[in-house]
């Protein structure tokens, strides 16, 4: 995904040292089922199995 | 040994097969007589037993004796099914139990189980498949609508392991069907594919909907709803009722109360129909109604459409309700996949476009095919796994993850959002942006990411990542 604009400048707020700042959690997600067909499920699968994140399971 | 897998269809009026040809396309099978889809029946009559085709060529002669919409069936008590037992149905009783077909066979009464019915029907498919393949079948993936319960499913587990199929997977049909259009099952690191479809199933018995969305190839179910008085079968019985008054017209005979003539006007009128959906005129000829008297007339398209213009008006309300029930508008949906005889009908297609003006309609599958090439589909992705490792990655604690509720994005210089992570998206997710360099040789960037696509944009809700 190529996103064509430019970032706004950060608030006057904002202070270089810190790697990020969290102002508000995420709402909670709500837990659904999902369909256990095609690859991209059987790749979720294999990483759920072995516990492994998106980087690992790209090794 | 080989693997050889297929993906059966095993709808409650027809059934069909599918595999993976060599140059890579999916293939329904077609039987001796290059039918491809096998009607969903099993009838009896002398000595012999019939099914598919066979079955439903003597149904209007025997009709005590074939056995039809058992599918519905599965998994069912005795007591909650409500069948017609009339001049024109087979009897049916209770055997432990479960409902049970009571048919005439090699001069003697036999009682047949639904299960058991459901086995001589598959033992046929697997029949036909392994004939029209020349080997052995080693496995396969079935279909089941979005309403069979785990119950329904295990039942036709165990029928088709009577039948001698070794099933894989057992899948919804609005799932398979997206899978045969390749629905949104190419994600690449530019494009993640996030997109939702309304799968709109007509089938013989029942019209069948679902909201389905894809993110990075995925897909989530969100919304469904059928409705049982909305199938093909509907609107031959229109087409029924208006032959039959036609009929009375001509010869002054109400055939109203007569069941068998009314089976045989049904025959003849599904016919009709369906050469409706491909010219304008169509004739329908029903031979010996009543008192050896016969039928023959040519009905126009504009005639049929009229007749059934409630039953298309009821199809558009469904699919209102349903992105009601969603919270979704018409625009929200991407793509509208067709799957289902009867959505070959023309004005079924184009009463759509009241809803959706210019949502692109995919009818590149044979709509009544859809179903069985996404269960090749499947099939063939799994085919060299092992039994324990597909049933372990069908469980819950793998198949129930949690979604985000709203998009994630951020915000352009505009103040638009711009959405990274969408609603209903499984986590955990990775998704990977570029973004363009504000200014020559910078080292560092600020952006904030925020959630929520419709909330203005609260100065607290920031998430500052570097
Ligand atoms: N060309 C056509 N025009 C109109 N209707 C058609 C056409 N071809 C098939 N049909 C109708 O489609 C229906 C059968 O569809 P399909 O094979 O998808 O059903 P099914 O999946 O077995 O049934 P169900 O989904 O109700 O369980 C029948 O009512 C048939 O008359
Ligand atoms: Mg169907």
């Amino acid at each position: 995904m190529v996103l064509d604009f430019l970032l706004p400048s950060p608030p006057k707020s904002w202070s270089a040292d810190k790697t990020s700042a969290f102002h508000a959690g995420i709402t909670a997600p709500t837990k659904a089922s999902i369909q256990p067909v095609g690859r991209h499920f059987l790749a979720h699968a294999r990483r759920y199995i072995h516990s492994r994140t998106f980087s690992e399971d790209e090794k | 040994m080989e693997t050889v897998v297929i993906g059966i269809n095993f709808g409650s009026t027809n059934s069909s097969i599918a595999v993976l040809a060599p140059n890579g396309h999916f293939n329904v099978i077609a039987n001796a007589d290059g039918e491809r889809m096998i009607p969903s029946a099993v009838g009896f009559q002398g000595d012999e037993e019939f099914c598919g085709t066979q079955a439903l060529q003597q149904a209007v002669r025997n009709p005590k004796n074939t056995l039809e919409g058992f599918r519905k069936l599965i998994g069912k008590k005795f007591e909650e099914v409500k069948v017609p037992s009339d001049a024109t149905h087979p009897d049916m009783v209770s055997k432990d139990g479960l409902p049970a077909y009571k048919v005439s066979f090699k001069d003697q009464e036999h009682i047949f189980t639904v299960p058991e019915v459901v086995t001589k029907q598959l033992k046929h498919i697997l029949e036909e498949a392994e004939t029209y393949l020349g080997s052995k079948v080693t496995g396969a993936v079935l279909a089941v609508p979005t309403y069979f319960t785990e119950h329904q499913r295990e039942v036709l587990t165990s029928s088709a392991t009577a039948a001698g199929i070794n099933v894989l997977q057992i899948i919804q049909e609005p799932v398979a069907a997206a899978l045969a259009y390749n629905f949104g099952q190419n994600p690449t690191k530019g494009d993640a594919q996030d997109k939702t479809a309304l799968i709109l199933d007509m089938g013989a018995s029942s019209f069948d909907v679902t909201v389905l969305s894809v993110r990075s190839g995925i897909y989530t179910i969100l919304e469904t709803a059928h409705d049982e008085s909305l199938g093909g079968s509907s609107f031959d019985d229109e087409l029924v009722k208006f032959i039959a008054a036609e009929f009375k017209k001509k010869t002054k005979l109400d055939v109203t109360g007569n069941k068998k003539a009314l089976l045989k006007i049904k025959t003849s009128a599904e016919i009709t129909k369906k050469n409706l959906s491909r010219t304008p005129g169509a004739p329908c000829s029903v031979e010996s109604v009543a008192e050896g008297m016969d039928f023959h007339a040519t009905i126009n398209r504009l005639r049929f459409e009229l007749m059934s213009n409630k039953l298309f008006a009821k199809c558009n309300e469904l699919i209102e309700h349903i992105l009601e029930k969603a919270d979704l508008t018409a625009g929200a949906i991407d793509e509208i996949l067709l799957v289902g005889g009867a959505t070959r009908m023309p004005k079924f297609q184009s009463k759509l476009r009241d809803i959706f003006p210019e949502t692109p309609m995919r009818l590149d599958q044979e709509s009544d095919e859809a179903i069985a090439v996404g269960c090749a589909a499947q099939a063939s992705l799994i085919a060299g796994f092992e039994k324990e490792d597909i049933v372990a990655s069908t469980k819950e604690n793998i198949t129930v993850t949690p979604h985000t509720v709203k998009p994630i994005g951020v915000v352009g210089s505009k103040g638009e959002f711009i959405t990274i992570v969408p609603n209903h998206t499984p986590l955990p997710v990775k998704r990977v942006f570029e973004f363009g360099q504000a200014e020559q040789g910078q080292q560092e960037v600020y952006f904030a990411l925020y959630e929520g696509e419709q909330d203005a944009l609260p100065e607290k809700k920031e998430k500052v990542e570097k």
